[in-house]
């Protein structure tokens, strides 16, 4: 291997590496945050008859999937998100009302993140 | 061509035009940044009818299709180096539009994923056993048009049009953080990857000696490369400033591919849904198999197989093992769980990086005489071409450390 394929090996590692321990936390409650909006967007379009019922359906589990897998990354870093994407999880069927808070405590824990 | 032909091949490239990295990369970067990447989108589409044409005339007046030059223009170490790379980014791009596909349908019919991926795989398998080339194309093409729904969707939403108009200026805005300047210029990349892919040039050019085109064509090719790709880019447009208008405000940048559709969902509900989610069926769909049979032409046409669907499968078999292969590879990436939008994202990577090399063989041909006669590149085709290349070069270079640097844009 040149010199130069070297350098960019070693360089995009150190990227790669600085970015993945720096901002995991910062990307989870990003995601989330995303991931809560879309789905109290979805329950207030259902409020309103305006999407199927299986879309409705289908989207809450996509939603909980996705907030599962932040969800770890979050506790894992001990940061107080990971308590708002489990309430959202442990409720059956949450309304728009309650998704649409989450999202608003979510997008305060990513502005907080971001700040650091 | 008679002009119903003309007309039916404007409206597959338009109903063809859209894909998933396009759903995903617009949505997204309209919710993040609003209007001020929409003239990426516009010089990226000028990109692709630049190369697009150029592609399609080498085809009809040289007979070469892109792989072909390859080898030629850039020898057997880099032309092979090259193969490898598109034949991954084809692949995992494949392995996004079949994962999107079964998303589509998960929320049409309720079904769970791994079997709808199976299912719209096999039907792809089916659609291309079963269909000639042209109507392969024109199929997913023409039932892709029923994503214009988000064209109708964006004006019935009452956007703000001169916002949207101060879009097409180039611009970098104003008063961003670093982060998110970093964000805006991997969005920007990614925009350019994502309407640019190097499998539509493959397609396009292999496409063109399936339908043996030649010089009388050359119209053709030019009307379907400039106004097919430019209205099929004001549908990506219109996904892009939906997003800015509904998703932004809301704090929605889409991690769920169904989110999409609900830009048809605000403003027509339960019928714009459907209508959506079919027009991204059909659309994605459409672009599973011409990233498919993009690599089988690939391959083909590197090792100088017989290759083709004009030809029946026992007159080329290796083309024929290859595709079926291409589909039975990216449904088993689709169900190790790898998401789409993941997916998609490592596609436009993996594309740009890829495009540099597409294209430069191209141009090469497109500008000898000895080949392609009075047919060769002018000026106007020269500047843009060189143009074009040196972006994508800067592009390519850029990609991988944005990518990282931003993870994916999620930063």
């Amino acid at each position: 291997m040149s010199f130069a394929s070297r350098l960019l090996v070693a360089a995009l590692a150190l990227l790669a590496g600085c970015s993945s321990k720096q901002d995991a936390a910062l990307e989870a409650v990003k995601g989330a945050h995303s991931v809560t909006a879309e789905w109290a967007a979805t329950e207030r379009l259902a409020e309103r008859s305006r999407v199927t019922q299986t879309y409705r359906g289908e989207i809450r589990e996509m939603a909980k999937d996705q907030l599962q897998s932040q969800g770890r990354i979050l506790r894992q870093s001990n940061d107080p998100a990971a308590r708002t994407i489990d309430a959202i999880r442990a409720d059956a069927a949450p309304s728009a009302a309650a998704l649409a808070a989450a999202a608003k405590t979510l997008d305060e824990s990513e502005k907080r993140l971001e700040a650091h | 061509m008679k002009p119903t032909e003309l007309f039916l091949g404007i409206l597959t490239a338009v109903g063809g035009f859209v894909d998933v990295s396009e759903l995903v990369f617009m949505s997204q970067a309209g919710s993040r940044f609003g209007y001020a990447l929409i003239w990426v989108v516009v010089l990226s589409t000028i990109g692709i009818m630049v190369f697009g044409e150029m592609s399609g005339r080498v085809a009809a007046i040289a007979k070469q299709p892109v792989f072909n030059l390859m080898r030629h223009r850039l020898g057997l170490r880099l032309g092979l180096v090259t193969l490898i790379a598109s034949f991954i980014s084809n692949m995992i791009t494949c392995a996004a539009e079949i994962g999107g596909v079964a998303l589509v349908l998960q929320l049409l019919t309720g079904a769970p994923y791994p079997l709808m991926a199976l299912a719209a795989t096999l039907a792809f398998i089916a659609t291309v056993w079963l269909l000639p080339f042209k109507w392969i194309e024109r199929t997913y093409g023409l039932l892709g048009l029923f994503m214009l729904v988000f064209g109708a969707a964006l004006v019935a939403i009452h956007p703000p049009w001169r916002e949207i108009a101060g879009g097409l200026v180039p611009q970098v805005p104003k008063g961003l953080p670093t982060r998110d300047l970093v964000a805006y210029a991997y969005f920007a990349v990614a925009l350019l990857s994502a309407v640019m892919f190097p499998y539509e040039t493959y397609f396009y050019s292999s496409g063109a000696i399936e339908d043996e085109w030649s010089e009388k064509d050359l119209g053709t090719n030019r009307l379907t490369t400039t106004v097919g790709f430019g209205l099929g880019a004001l549908l990506a447009i219109a996904l892009l400033a939906s997003a800015a208008q509904l998703f932004g405000p809301a704090g929605i940048s889409p991690e769920l591919i169904g989110t999409v559709a609900q830009q048809a969902a605000v403003p027509f509900g339960k019928v714009g849904l459907l209508l959506a989610l079919l027009g991204m069926l059909f659309a994605i769909g459409g672009a599973a198999i011409e990233t498919c049979l993009a690599n089988a032409y690939s391959l083909g046409q590197f090792f100088g197989w017989r290759w083709g669907r004009h030809c029946r499968p026992e007159e080329a078999p290796r083309f024929t093992l290859t595709w079926n292969a291409v589909f039975a590879g990216s449904l088993v990436i689709v169900l190790t769980g790898v998401e789409p939008i993941q997916l998609a994202e490592y596609a436009v990577v993996a594309a740009i990086l890829v495009l540099p090399l597409t294209y430069l063989p191209l141009l090469l041909l497109a500008g000898d005489k000895t080949y392609m006669r009075a047919h060769a590149n002018g000026p106007v085709a020269k500047i843009l071409g060189w143009g074009f290349f040196a972006l994508i070069t800067i592009a390519a270079i850029a990609a991988l450390p944005l990518f990282l640097i931003t993870s994916g844009g999620q930063l």
